[in-house]
């Protein structure tokens, strides 16, 4: 069953239906079934009556960001002598208005415009509107256009993932974040040794994370380099980066010869090697801590509950129309999905759409009035709070924590909280076995087989397992596996592309006109860090309508109708704390490698009230502050 | 080499103060050995630029961009860079909002500072903003100090003997 909590249910020819039993199937009196992931929270009240009652916890009113750019703030409450976070709040601190911007504009215009909604994945949502442009109007790209477009996907993953994982998270396992926060485990790790030293080169944990270290470990430095690479082999084709210039609808406006794939491939094959060591030095890491204390299983813990909307097309397969979107959608070299509780539930790109609903009754808007759509172009029942009946309506007031407290909204699929993750793309496409046939990518149903080309290094099989448990250790292994995965989409890409070449296939748009009328259009792709979809809406060639979903609009969520948090919220809330640093020392680790985990893509500060008083830290950063 | 840089986002108003005036000082004529760049990038693709050619052949950089500090609005103001090292839990925290696409003046020095990518004699320009909302026009003020600035800059260049020699280290990968 695809919808547990949604009133949709499928005819004997997979046809979604509403069900007519329901009064009011899209109210929201009734409580969804979590699936057993719910999460008990404490009201705010019971919060206040606890600060009340413990006269050492102070209530504080402060700016929510430390600095301009802070875009997200998240607020816990956490008792030391308990060693839990009581309360946990996600609050995007900044308006961006995308989609109001895009009111009445050329539909052409939203490739550009759109692309500045995120300075690292801004190539993502020039392609998404590409996609959502192509289907409104009816353009369908050539398959080199397809090839290109899925190989600037490809380098703007192999950017965004070292920075994450050696820039912004790795230093939280590093050798002075540890020292600091967790002497026994540093300790630890010195006496031990790395199993994968035949991989990464280092003996000991201890030595590894001393390469973790910010700013001057090799580790470090390393990821920066390999930042540059992947830029480089962007613009070949992008012209720049992070806001490419040759993405048009209906493919690409780059001239790519031989010469431009074989500069590309020599950027590409430096992250085979590459790969082998980031999986290697993750698994070492994740594994060496649940082993010094089994807690941190429960570090950053979420319900398995998951969605993504696949990426890089099949060049052959996909034609841009919403009809087929469930075929082509099956077709691509990540397979579109929504796991919960562990569990694929539907590969269907137009399920992950019908299921998707927006609420805001936690954030600074405006409920709208009115529902445009009461079915997809397929006829298909589609909820008054889905992206294409949702408007924009921003209304700027004081954060309230019983009310309203952050300018993200609340995305939920079927009712949940899910989390938007590159790891969801390899979790669907394991389970599914769908992907097509290729020579170094294999879906077992519970892993994913990844082989890697020789380098300096041997050629050298990595498995990515589904984990038994989802927490923000297994985040950062999944998206150090997903470099090792992205790196063979970009080979198998780049292979397709020659072909292309030889048969002499090279066109890289489709001509078109902007018809009259009514249109509808949805990108769905994905960011390095998952899910992304735009939805667009034309009257007579004009935008009269556009929402965008980014990742951390779904991560960073607030509370829901329902009261349930958003994954944030979630992952701090179950999270214990294993810090051992004196509590005049806090740093609040253990709730920055929840939050760091899910990759936010934009500057984050948090803040922890302890007994204490309030420690304040830039998540987005290490923690190298912990080593004052 | 003298390098020219404006920093700044576009549309942004008197935020825009760096990305205009280069725009303007790349449509008049400059002696051969200053070089004007738009430097409206992120930080990082900034310090990987100056791993190349030509940023190794500086010798000189001005910087100009506007930032918020709480002075006089409308002013512009100048300075010598610091060569001090700055604090390292300053700079990942720079380097952090730099990752996450944000485009700062100082950011930029910062990150460059700590990578010893700053030629070492570094001069900065910034305009306390009085516009500070969404719009490609400036205020009053601030289109004023464009053309003020411009010519600061020309005087400077010329006047200002070239120092020896470049002294930057190169910087680690």
């Amino acid at each position: 069953m695809c919808f547990k909590n949604l009133p949709v249910e499928f005819d004997s020819e997979g046809r979604p239906y509403l069900r007519d039993d329901v009064r009011d199937p899209y109210g929201t009196e009734r409580s969804p079934d979590l699936n057993g992931g719910s999460i008990s929270t404490l009201s705010r009240d019971q919060i206040e009556d606890l600060l009340a009652r413990n006269g050492h916890i102070q209530q504080k009113n402060f700016d929510p960001v430390t600095r301009v750019a802070g875009a997200l703030a998240f607020h816990s409450v956490v008792d030391l002598e308990e060693r839990k976070v009581l309360e946990s709040r996600s609050v995007a601190t900044l308006f961006r208005g995308y989609e109001i911007i895009m009111m009445g504009r050329d539909p052409r215009d939203a490739i550009y415009i759109t692309s500045r909604a995120c300075g690292v994945c801004g190539g993502t949502h020039s392609g998404t509107a590409a996609l959502a442009t192509e289907m409104a109007i009816g353009i369908r790209p050539p398959p080199m256009g397809i090839v290109l477009r899925n190989m600037l996907s490809v380098l703007e993953y192999l950017l965004d993932m070292p920075l994450h994982l050696f820039m912004l998270a790795g230093p939280d396992f590093s050798e002075n974040v540890i020292r600091k926060t967790n002497p026994e485990i540093w300790d630890l790790a010195t006496r031990t040794e790395a199993p994968h030293a035949n991989v990464h080169g280092y003996a000991t944990m201890g030595e590894l994370m001393t390469d973790m270290n910010a700013l001057s470990g090799s580790l470090y430095l390393e990821a920066l380099g390999m930042t540059r690479v992947a830029k480089e082999a962007y613009a070949l084709i992008g012209g720049k980066f992070p806001h490419p210039q040759t993405m048009v609808p209906g493919g690409v406006s780059a001239t790519v010869s031989i010469s431009t794939m074989n500069e590309i491939y020599l950027r590409l094959q430096q992250f085979f090697d590459y790969a082998k060591k980031t999986a290697a030095i993750y698994d070492d890491i994740c594994d060496f801590f649940y082993d010094a204390n089994p807690r941190y299983r429960d570090v950053g813990r979420t319900p398995a509950n998951l969605i993504d909307l696949g990426v890089w097309d099949d060049p052959e397969a996909y034609d841009a129309t919403y009809e087929n979107c469930n075929e082509w959608g099956e077709k691509r070299w990540a397979t579109p999905g929504a796991i919960v509780d562990g569990k694929l539930v539907t590969t269907k790109l137009q399920n992950i759409n019908l299921g998707m609903e927006e609420f805001i009754d936690h954030s600074f808007y405006e409920e709208w009035e009115g529902q445009a759509f009461k079915t997809d172009p397929l006829g298909a029942p589609l909820s008054p709070h889905h992206p294409w009946n949702k408007e924009t309506k921003p209304r700027p007031q004081a954060p309230n924590w019983r009310e309203k407290y952050t300018w993200s909204t609340s995305p939920r699929w079927d009712r949940m909280p899910m989390d938007a993750e590159c790891t969801a793309r390899m979790w669907t496409t394991a389970a599914a076995q769908l992907m097509p046939e290729n020579p170094y990518i294999e879906p077992t149903g519970h892993s994913l087989k990844l082989l890697l080309p020789a380098g300096r290094m041997p050629e050298m099989e990595l498995e990515w397992k589904i984990p038994d448990v989802w927490n923000a250790f297994e985040r950062d292994r999944g998206r150090a596996y997903c470099v090792a995965y992205t790196a063979l989409v970009g080979l198998n890409t780049w292979h397709q592309g020659m072909e292309l070449m030889k048969e002499g296939r090279t066109d890289v748009s489709a001509e078109y006109k902007v018809p009259k009328g009514q249109q509808l259009g949805v990108g769905f792709w994905g960011a390095g860090r998952g899910y992304v979809s735009h939805h667009m809406m034309l009257d007579d060639g004009v935008v009269t309508n556009y929402q965008i979903i980014t990742p951390s609009t779904i991560n960073a969520s607030p509370r829901d109708p329902w009261g349930t948090p958003g994954m944030y919220e979630i992952a701090a809330l179950n999270t214990p704390i294993l810090e051992n640093s004196a509590a005049d020392k806090f740093q609040g680790i253990d709730i920055q490698r929840s939050i760091r985990s899910f990759d936010p893509c934009m500057p984050c500060t948090t803040h922890v009230h302890t007994d204490q008083g309030v420690v304040t830290r830039e998540v987005n950063t290490c923690a190298c502050g912990a080593d004052d | 080499m003298i390098l020219v840089a404006g920093v700044g986002y576009q549309h942004l108003s008197d935020f825009s103060f760096g990305s205009v005036l280069v725009e303007r000082m790349q449509e008049m004529e400059w002696p051969e050995d200053v070089c004007i760049e738009d430097f409206g990038w992120g930080p990082i693709s900034i310090l990987h630029w100056f791993e190349e050619s030509p940023g190794r052949k500086f010798e000189r950089a001005i910087f100009a961009g506007a930032i918020e500090r709480g002075r006089e609005p409308g002013n512009v103001y100048t300075y010598a860079w610091l060569s001090d090292k700055p604090d390292p839990e300053v700079v990942q925290e720079r380097i952090s909002e730099a990752l996450t696409g944000v485009i700062s003046l100082e950011n930029l020095l910062i990150i460059a500072q700590h990578f010893e990518a700053l030629p070492p004699d570094t001069t900065v320009i910034e305009l306390e903003p009085v516009e500070q909302g969404w719009g490609s026009d400036m205020s009053e003020a601030g289109q004023q100090r464009l053309s003020e600035t411009i010519q600061w800059i020309r005087n400077d260049v010329k006047a200002r003997p070239r120092s020896n020699g470049n002294g930057r280290k190169e910087v680690r990968n």
